[in-house]
């Protein structure tokens, strides 16, 4: 299988530019071809040997001068995101195909980003990941600020420039890797290899630098500050992309490219230990706004650092078990964080608002949505028998031996995660129903369609999360060794 | 004295005696036929560039050796003739049936031929002739629209502090000559240099009178106003390719021929560096005529490519220098693509409003508002050229930048590549601002369709743009053998 | 024979001269002058300079520059030319649309 990485991101591509060309179509070819990577991946998982190694590799020569190469390969770290990626792009464009956003433009643009982001999660050369890091942002600029809501051109230039500027502190740190180690080559197996033959007070800035880029973009507190006007006021499409996938980005980066280099990091402790601190604090913080907020959207958002503080916590376990928890918490989360926009978005455009105290008792006139936010809230607060239940439990429990005092406190956090869910639900969904909202209406079956496949593959990945799991767990206990 | 003997000895400069032959011919056709004419010169130019790619790695001297035919000196020819002749398929739209069209076309092919002699220049003698002819004939060319008080002004405001930059030039070469004697660049590369009030006066000069061509600070004050004011076609021909005339120039004189005085030198052309790139991205942030924007836009471009003299005159070792000025010559290639298209694709809408009639200033980000809807190839592609400049991946300026910055940070100047790159990050504020107002703010006027002649030239600087963005290796690789010609 | 320093300090006084006129006029014509004399000071350096290494190459710039300086005046009064047109003066106060 000779190209079939390169097919993986160029065919959505493809798909961009007949979608920007055939108005009419533009829909039904952005449905198909988002699909491709999708069918792509399965016969990938399908053939896939031993996912703790590399496999379908490509490598063509890009720029000889600086050892640039167009490298790319998957294994079981980036596969099930790969199908992340290939289920989410899809089931997005279904559930956009009845809102009014012009065809020829928005369309084109989500293929972009699922080149992109297919690009970010395949390459294996630094500077092809970093183009490929960067070239997502300039599709979901177009999308915020073309489509979005009030605030939407101060959140698409806060957004492009604050994660810029993070992927460009990245870049030099790379830079500096790369000229010290003196390998001439930007492949990223060979730098992270490199990277401990390197003067010790380097290693440290280099380390800390490219893990900067990596945390703004998942995003952790303290560096989350685009986070809720991107997502609040991009529109849903676009802020489902962005919470599912590009966050992932970060939380890829920081496993695929930080984690191996940690054991190098000559002042490993204060890292490991600035590593678990941001996890707790993103947990803990990130609950504690959403808990505040009254505007449904802002309260996911922040749902969303909460829920990716645990990536880190898995990080700085150095447990193989933990670790795959945390992985699996990247593609669960992405799941879940998706059906929760989604729900939001309908919410908002049914009913006029997306405010808390303005909804109530909604169960009454739009029971399905009612059903799957119920769904999509237990999933997300981490009830047993979902996703979200067993990335988080793993994560921790894994983690306890090494880290016990974060654990309790992230335990913490899922307390208040858990109240602030039943009390959202609570004042939305139930109670006496508010007449001011007028007669609103269900969700019509185009958009229920992708939701309720989602929350299917929540519930079937919480009952029997092993298919997915094994690939992480291939490539967790793998990295345990090396470190 | 037979032809062929003509050919073997002086065949290398047969591109330059093509462009002159159709230069003249088109004087001479333009006082009985006029709609031909630029078409003409587009052949002349066509003709020129294949015969410069033919001869591409070609090793030769000339006339005493004041004149040098080498890889780099092709590689500069290659670049002016490209920016030549997207000027001219602008131009067939802009200027179709001006009544001093000949004079035009004319003006412009001799300009492109002394910028093509100071490519080749090899001799003090040789470079400040061609550097006049390159030059001269651009003050005619940034006031050609006379009626225009604009133009007027941008061509009296170039050409005052043109010919100040000439005089101040001619002086610092009479020193050099002064001091060592000859005027060779041979012979003065292979001198050395006692540090003296003499050879600092003499490179204060020539920092000064070339740093005006290149447009760094503090001798940049010219650029906005005439690139603000010139017609769009030649402002675009001014600042992808005749600013490139400077940089050769100073590549030659500074990095060849007095590389015994640049060193200890690299911290002026570092501080010129560092405040050319910030003040231009700082000021760019504040304009609302777009052509002023882009002006010093093309400042602080000047500034990245300038990090390249510091990187060479930081030091000396052979891998650095080969990467700093590949880089530099790679960025002078894509600039002329990113910034010739943002030009002329700002010279797409001032045409349309012209021509429908419109009365407004031709470049207020005003008139861009909603581009997108009623010129989508013309704002597609400006939205590239921008994102491009501001060196965001898959575009020519991506790799530039990868380039020159790194070669920063190989040479151990990472400082000036961090204030690099914070400069670029920076000056996604402005570019993305001008996509905004394109792509999502209402059309202001009804434009009637894109005239073709732009389009076509726009879209050639975006193949250009795009495709040494996405498929760079060769072109890097010509690049950096070209640059072996400063080891 | 005159010594060379002489010779370089006349030259440094004429250029000196061009720029303060070029800084001080307000006249198109005497801005022209000015580059006039700053250029011309560099023909004298030139000339100094052939005899005193007893090179002809000196002599030669010179003459080309003082071709190059006629071909620059011409298209520098034709401009001024043109602004007398407009304006009907050629006083630089009056250039004064372009700005920021």
């Amino acid at each position: 299988m000779m190209f079939t990485i390169s097919a993986m991101i160029l065919i959505p591509f493809i798909g961009a530019l007949l979608a920007s060309i055939f108005r009419g179509g533009a829909k039904a070819i952005a449905l198909v071809f988002s699909l491709v990577p999708l069918v792509i991946s399965l016969v990938m998982y399908q053939q896939i040997h031993d996912p703790s190694t590399l496999s379908y590799v490509e490598h063509y020569g890009w720029i000889s001068a600086l050892g640039i190469s167009l490298k790319f390969g998957i294994d079981g770290l980036s596969l099930p995101l790969l199908i992340l990626t290939g289920i989410v792009f899809p089931l997005t464009i279904i559930y956009s195909w009845r809102l009014p956003y012009t065809p020829q433009v928005f369309y084109p643009l989500m293929l972009v980003l699922e080149s992109a982001l297919i690009g970010v999660f395949t390459a294996l050369d630094f500077i092809i990941f970093y183009i490929f890091w960067e070239l997502t942002l300039i599709p979901l600029y177009f999308v915020i600020g073309m489509f979005g809501g009030p605030k939407r051109e101060h959140a698409a230039i806060k957004f492009f420039i604050y994660t810029h500027v993070g992927s460009l502190v990245m870049l030099l740190g790379v830079f500096a890797l790369y000229f010290e180690s003196g390998i001439g080559s930007f492949d990223l197996l060979s730098l992270i290899g490199a990277f401990a033959t390197l003067p010790t007070d380097l290693r440290n800035i280099i380390f800390a630098a490219i893990l900067f880029g990596f945390i703004v973009k998942l995003p952790s507190v303290p560096l989350h500050g685009w986070l809720p006007d991107a997502y609040c006021e991009a529109p849903t499409p676009g802020t489902v992309v962005i919470a599912s996938l590009l966050s992932k980005m970060g939380a890829y980066g920081i496993l695929r490219i930080s984690l191996p280099m940690l054991p190098a990091v000559p002042s490993l402790t204060l890292f490991v230990k600035i590593i678990a601190i941001l996890g707790v604090v993103s947990i803990l913080y990130g609950a504690f706004l959403a808990l505040a907020q009254t505007d449904l959207k802002r309260m996911i958002a922040f749902s969303s650092v909460s829920h990716m503080g645990y990536v880190l916590i898995g990080v700085a376990s150095f447990s193989a078990l933990s670790l795959s928890g945390a992985m699996f918490q990247m593609f669960s989360h992405g799941l879940i964080i998706a059906l929760l926009f989604m729900l939001v978005g309908v919410i908002q455009s049914n009913t006029g608002t997306r405010m808390i105290p303005e909804l109530s008792g909604i169960t009454n006139k739009m029971p399905i949505v009612a059903f799957l936010v119920m769904g999509g809230f237990l999933a997300s607060l981490g009830l047993p028998g979902m996703s979200g239940f067993v990335a988080e439990f793993l994560t921790l429990m894994g983690a306890y031996p090494s880290l016990p005092v974060y654990v309790l406190l992230a335990l913490v956090g899922v307390l208040i995660t858990a109240s602030y869910y039943i009390w959202a639900m609570q004042r939305a969904l139930f109670g006496p129903y508010n007449e001011n909202l007028g007669e609103v209406k269900d969700v019509g079956a185009i958009q229920m369609l992708p939701m309720a496949i989602l929350l299917g593959l929540i519930i079937l990945f919480g009952l029997h999360p092993a298919p997915i799991l094994k690939l992480f767990e291939a490539v967790a206990v793998f990295v345990e060794v090396l470190i | 004295m037979n032809i062929e003997w003509i050919l073997s000895n002086y065949g290398v400069l047969l591109p330059e005696a093509v462009l002159t032959l159709f230069a003249f011919a088109i004087i001479l056709i333009g006082l009985k036929y006029r709609s031909i004419l630029g078409y003409l010169a587009f052949v002349g130019g066509v003709v020129s560039l294949g015969l410069v790619i033919m001869n591409f790695s070609v090793n030769a001297t000339l006339l005493y050796n004041s004149l040098v035919f080498d890889p780099l000196s092709q590689f500069f020819k290659v670049v002016f003739l490209l920016v030549t002749l997207l000027t001219i398929i602008a131009s067939l739209r802009y200027y179709h049936g001006n009544a001093h069209q000949g004079e035009y076309y004319f003006l412009l092919l001799i300009a492109t031929v002394g910028m093509m002699f100071v490519a080749s220049a090899n001799d003090l003698v040789s470079l400040f002739v061609a550097f006049e002819l390159g030059s001269i004939a651009t003050y005619v060319l940034a006031a050609f629209d006379k009626e225009n008080p604009r133009s007027i002004e941008a061509g009296f405001k170039y050409f005052m502090i043109g010919a100040l930059s000439s005089a101040i030039l001619l002086l610092g070469m009479s020193l050099i000559y002064g001091i060592t004697g000859t005027t060779n660049f041979t012979a003065l590369s292979q001198m050395s240099f006692e540090m003296s009030g003499y050879t600092l006066a003499a490179l204060v000069l020539i920092i000064a009178g070339l740093g005006f061509k290149m447009a760094l600070v503090p001798f940049h004050m010219w650029a906005p106003d005439t690139y603000q004011g010139a017609p769009t076609v030649v402002s675009a021909m001014l600042a992808a390719g005749s600013k490139k005339m400077g940089f050769v120039a100073a590549f030659k004189l500074i990095v060849l021929a007095l590389i015994a005085l640049r060193t200890e030198w690299y911290m002026v052309f570092a501080v010129i560096a560092v405040i050319t790139m910030t003040y231009g991205n700082l000021v760019a942030l504040t304009q609302r005529s777009l052509k002023r924007m882009l002006a010093y836009s093309s400042i602080a471009q000047a500034g990245y490519i300038a990090m390249a003299l510091v990187v060479v005159s930081y030091t000396h070792v052979d891998s650095v220098v080969n990467l700093a000025m590949g880089g530099a010559l790679f960025y002078i290639l894509s600039h002329a693509f990113m910034k010739g298209g943002a030009f002329l694709a700002v010279g797409t809408v001032g045409y349309m409003l012209l021509r429908d009639k419109i009365k407004v200033d031709e470049d207020d980000i005003d008139n861009f508002s909603g581009l997108s809807k009623t010129a989508p190839i013309t704002a597609f592609s400006l939205t590239v050229f921008l994102f491009a400049l501001a060196g965001i991946p898959l575009t020519a300026g991506f790799v530039s930048k990868l380039l020159i910055f790194s070669a920063a940070i190989y040479g151990g100047l990472a400082w000036l590549a961090v204030i690099a790159i914070l400069n670029s990050a920076l000056s996604l504020f402005y570019y993305a601002r001008v996509v905004k107002v394109m792509y999502w703010d209402k059309p202001k006027f009804d434009l009637k369709g894109e005239p073709t002649a732009y389009v076509v030239a726009v879209l050639l600087a975006l193949l250009g743009t795009v495709l040494l963005g996405v498929y760079p290796g060769p072109f890097v690789d010509v690049a950096m053998k070209v640059a072996e010609v400063f080891l | 024979m005159i010594p060379v320093m002489y010779v370089l300090a006349l030259a440094m006084t004429v250029f000196a001269i061009g720029v303060f006129g070029m800084v001080s006029a307000r006249s198109g014509i005497r801005m022209m002058m000015s580059i006039e004399l700053m250029l011309n000071s560099a023909n004298i350096n030139l000339v100094a300079f052939s005899n005193y290494h007893d090179d002809i190459s000196g002599q030669v710039f010179a003459l080309f520059s003082i071709a190059l300086a006629a071909a620059e005046a011409v298209v520098g009064f034709a401009i001024l030319l043109m602004i007398f047109r407009h304006k009907g003066a050629i006083n630089v106060d009056t250039i004064n649309i372009l700005r920021w």
